[in-house]
């Protein structure tokens, strides 16, 4: 089980303020009519200037029952809200208050470390007067993560996140105690990113696991954590992870700010996360790159990107992204150079393949038929002869029921996603041809297509070539082969228009750099990758020492005279 | 409302969008046509035309398109392709003639060849290689091939190799890398030729051998676009040498030994000229390696390789010769090129003659050395 405290807990009340105001959309303040966490009619929760309580903290002042009034008048209305009311140290001690949801605490732990020593040994916190929180803190309780706050809002964010607040009378000071028990996945395979060689694990549903899991491939004290809490009611924690000193902080900062200038309501995914950072929220390409792999994480994080982690999701971003990005995984880096540089170029051929295909067969079929060879010319006329649809509707009906069979084997589990793929592929398919509705050419057209669409190894960017895909194909029905070329230099043009948080998206391509080439369309030999990718801008650009080839090998020379001896006697 | 959806930044992206699905509506944009709307024509046959004085016969080669199915299954019609033919002043009205006897629209940008009859004066010539030239539908890389004899003959020669007649051209020029008796020509070639100061045209001849054979047997020469005569397969091969290409063919070599035949297999040449009593003179120097491909005794001595490089060097003078004087005295036409060579490097003299008057006196000497390669396959 892993818990997660806000940074900084122990500073005084005044400081911290300023803190959270920086770091976290507030929580709302007890309502003087409505309860603590219902807004006002006034409130309008998306507009940042209206949100209720931004940096003021309502102060608990040791009075027992005015706790118990403010928690029932508000979180209190829940029935999983528990409260239990003790003694410390027996029957006339001081009265103590915990408060808790249930369903997210680990009760049993909170009885043997909270609830067992202070009833046993409570009155020394009790003849402490106002520095009761403190004495049980440092004396008492056996639990790790404890720590003192006197607001409101800090106690009503760490029980909904599953922790416990405890209340003393007559001590101003509230202890948290961690005993979240949060429901999680276990750590399993990345599901959508698979690799024949390397880290098994993904990141899974839950942030604490998920830092952990860097933490554990990057042990170094300067990877840097920063939590902060976005969404007004949703309160997803966002952390966000760098390297001092080697990330270039600009983009931390840039990172750090558009994420607090984000108001919404809730976001329960990466995805809406990416929509508000983005540098153009309107182009169909993703700049920032999204990971289920820690490993990956752990890489582009050393290569002086920026991760932004959200809760509750197992896709990772990072930032700045280019073009080249999505189309590098972690296996890349699992084979040896020969190996990764042909599955780049196959990546690339695919991507080429399932942009251009159809746009191509009407380009070539329809307007323009003199820049095919003779005998395939005549094949496909000959194959065309009574099809009754010009090309361009044979690959709208085809592409569109390609798309419609890959959607339905999605959406379905998988045993029945085959039983689609084969009914929807291999029946209809035969069928349709066998019927003379679609020539048998625009079928292997179309198979090519989808199958090469499926090497884009990240699934954000299929969508902007399967959009893309039709732009060309209007294209190329209207102007053949020129259309496609002017197409593509709209495309071209858009893209070199983008950039990844100030990083031109085309990079290394355009503007080139010429270094960063060698882990690109192909990648260069490990020795060879001595510098951090130029792209990133990172503190420290090299990486690596120069390593000088062959290197030393042990002599066999010198163990021959044994082995004859031995061989002779 | 409608100030806050104008300043949309959807705004721009929505319209293209927009623009684009309401031209994909459109129909017959340009040159969309669909392949079962169009008439593939393969090849063109030009002739004068026997009936009417001055006017041009062409014949056009199509498909049966739904004998081209690719794949067995289906039976296919038994004619695989058939000919349409029209006559006309010009190859453009010709062709309109030919359109109207067909249910598709014609569609050039897939032939391939052009016959052209040996008949054809030369200012018929002269007007089909400039329409030719001039209509955008037709590949500036087509060949050109003269038919000795009616072009409509060789065009309906059928050719047991070839499923389409009219590709057997293409196919052969491009299949044989080395010259046998004529060299391919391509449209553009021809062009550039035929407008060149100083240089004349040739083109590949062939003739209908027989009920199914077409057979290639020499090289046409012209006088800018008047065809002057024919050069049989020796003296093709000849000019082939002069203008530094390797001929398929082998050369014999009489020894006292016995007799050898060397194949070519490289070649390399150089021209140079110098002026003598005011008269040009022409140095093409050969330089050819080749190999013993026969020989009626061997083994032979390594020293006597001298005089069989000799004997076969001869063999490639004596063809070089014979297109020499075929050129110089009875074609009198510049084919080799030499008086380009002048226009640029002497463009004074060149200007001050007329070379085609000039050319046949001209004194070309041809130097030629062989070089024998991998001996060691002689023993």
């Amino acid at each position: 089980m892993i818990k997660r405290w806000p940074r900084k807990r122990k500073v005084a009340a005044s400081q911290q303020q300023s803190q959270e105001e920086e770091e976290a959309a507030p929580l709302s303040p007890p309502g003087a009519g409505g309860g603590p966490d219902a807004p006002s009619g006034a409130q309008d929760p998306l507009n940042p200037e209206s949100v209720p309580d931004a940096g003021r903290a309502v102060i608990f002042d040791g009075d027992l029952a005015s706790a118990r009034r403010y928690l029932k008048g508000g979180i209190g209305k829940s029935d999983d809200f528990r409260m239990r009311e003790f003694r410390l140290g027996g029957p006339v001690g001081r009265r103590a208050l915990l408060a808790y949801l249930a369903e997210i605490v680990a009760e049993d732990s909170v009885e043997e470390q909270v609830i067992a020593p202070l009833l046993a040994r409570g009155e020394q916190a009790a003849g402490a007067g106002p520095q009761a929180a403190a004495v049980a803190e440092a004396s008492l309780i056996s639990g790790c993560n404890v720590s003192r706050t006197s607001t409101y809002r800090d106690v009503l964010r760490v029980i909904l996140e599953g922790n416990v607040a405890l209340f003393i009378d007559g001590a101003p000071e509230i202890l948290l105690l961690g005993a979240s028990r949060m429901p999680h996945r276990t750590i399993d395979k990345p599901e959508t990113e698979h690799a024949t060689r390397g880290s098994r694990e993904g990141f899974t549903d839950m942030l604490g696991i998920n830092i952990a899991l860097v933490r554990r491939r990057i042990k170094h004290p300067k990877l840097r954590v920063r939590i902060i809490r976005l969404g007004y009611w949703s309160r997803t924690k966002v952390a966000v992870l760098h390297v001092e000193g080697l990330t270039n902080p600009a983009i931390v900062k840039a990172v750090m700010a558009r994420l607090r200038r984000i108001r919404v309501d809730q976001f329960q995914e990466s995805q809406p996360l990416e929509g508000h950072l983005k540098d153009n929220p309107y182009t169909p390409f993703p700049t920032l790159r999204a990971t289920e792999r820690p490993d990956e994480a752990a890489r582009v994080l050393l290569a002086g990107k920026v991760l932004i982690m959200a809760d509750n999701t197992p896709f990772v971003l990072s930032v700045p992204s280019t073009l080249g990005d999505f189309y590098q995984t972690m296996e890349d880096y699992g084979f040896n150079y020969w190996g990764a540089s042909l599955v780049r170029v196959l990546r690339f051929i695919g991507w080429m393949l399932s942009l251009y295909l159809p746009a191509l067969y009407i380009a070539m079929i329809a307007v323009n038929p003199e820049m095919v060879p003779n005998e395939l010319a005549l094949t496909i006329a000959g194959a065309r002869e009574g099809l009754p649809f010009p090309p361009l509707v044979e690959v709208v009906i085809i592409e569109v029921a390609v798309e419609l069979i890959r959607e339905a084997a999605l959406r379905l589990p998988s045993p029945l996603g085959t039983t689609i793929g084969v009914v929807g592929g291999v029946v209809v398919g035969q069928a349709i041809v066998a019927a003379g509705v679609i020539s048998p050419l625009m079928l292997i057209v179309a198979g090519i297509t989808l199958i090469a669409s499926f090497t884009t190894p990240v699934l954000d960017m299929g969508f902007p070539w399967r959009i893309l895909k039709w732009l060309l194909v209007l294209l190329a029905n209207m102007f053949g082969l020129i259309g496609i070329i002017v197409g593509s230099a709209l495309i071209l043009s858009h893209l070199s228009s983008l950039t990844s948080f100030g990083v031109p998206y085309l990079s290394p391509f355009s503007p080139l750099q010429v270094q960063d080439l060698s882990d690109s369309l192909v990648r260069a030999p490990f020795i060879s990758m001595r510098r951090r990718p130029v792209q990133n801008r990172s503190l420290q650009p090299v990486k690596g020492r120069p390593y000088r080839q062959p290197a030393e090998a042990p002599s066999l020379r010198a163990a021959e005279p044994d082995s004859r001896e031995g061989e002779q006697t | 409302m409608m100030q806050l959806e104008r300043r949309s930044p959807l705004r721009v992206p929505v319209l293209l969008l927009l623009f684009l699905l309401l031209a994909g509506l459109l129909t017959g944009c340009w040159d969309n046509r669909e392949p079962r709307r169009r008439a593939f024509v393969l090849g063109l046959g030009v002739d004068p035309d026997e009936e009417r004085e001055g006017h041009l016969r062409v014949t056009a080669q199509l498909p049966v398109p739904f004998a081209m199915k690719g794949g067995g299954g289906e039976a296919k019609p038994a004619k695989e392709h058939f000919w349409v033919s029209g006559s006309g002043p010009t190859l453009t009205e010709a062709l309109t003639r030919i359109q109207d006897r067909l249910s598709r629209e014609m569609f050039l940008g897939q032939a391939r060849s052009v016959v052209l009859s040996s008949r054809l004066q030369a200012d018929q010539l002269q007007l089909v290689i400039d329409e030719l030239r001039r209509n955008p539908n037709i590949e500036e890389t087509m060949y050109l091939v003269m038919a000795d004899g009616r072009a409509a003959d060789l065009m309906e020669t059928p050719t047991p190799q070839e499923r389409l007649p009219a590709l057997y051209f293409n196919t052969v020029f491009e299949a044989v890398k080395r010259l046998t008796v004529s060299a391919p020509v391509q449209l553009w070639e021809f062009w550039r030729v035929l407008k060149t100061p100083g240089w004349e045209p040739v083109l590949p001849v062939a003739r209908a051998a027989g009920l199914n054979e077409i057979s290639l047997t020499g090289t046409a020469v012209f006088r800018g676009p008047e065809l002057q005569g024919f050069l049989n397969r020796q003296e093709s091969q000849g000019l082939f040498w002069l203008l530094g290409r390797t001929v398929a063919g082998t050369l014999t070599a009489e020894l006292p030994e016995g007799t050898f035949e060397v194949r070519s297999l490289r070649i390399g040449r150089t021209v140079s000229h110098r002026f003598e009593q005011g008269r040009p003179v022409f140095t093409i120097r050969l330089r050819v390696s080749g190999e013993v491909a026969a020989a009626t005794a061997h083994p032979v001595d390594l020293a006597r390789l001298r005089e069989l490089e000799a004997a076969a060097a001869g063999d490639v003078l004596r063809q070089a010769e014979m297109a020499m004087r075929r050129m110089q005295q009875d074609f009198r036409s510049d084919i080799l090129g030499l008086g380009r060579r002048l226009h640029y490097q002497e463009p004074a003299y060149f200007d001050a003659v007329r070379w085609e008057e000039v050319f046949p006196g001209v004194r070309v000497e041809v130097e030629v050395e062989m070089i024998l390669t991998r001996k060691g396959v002689l023993h």
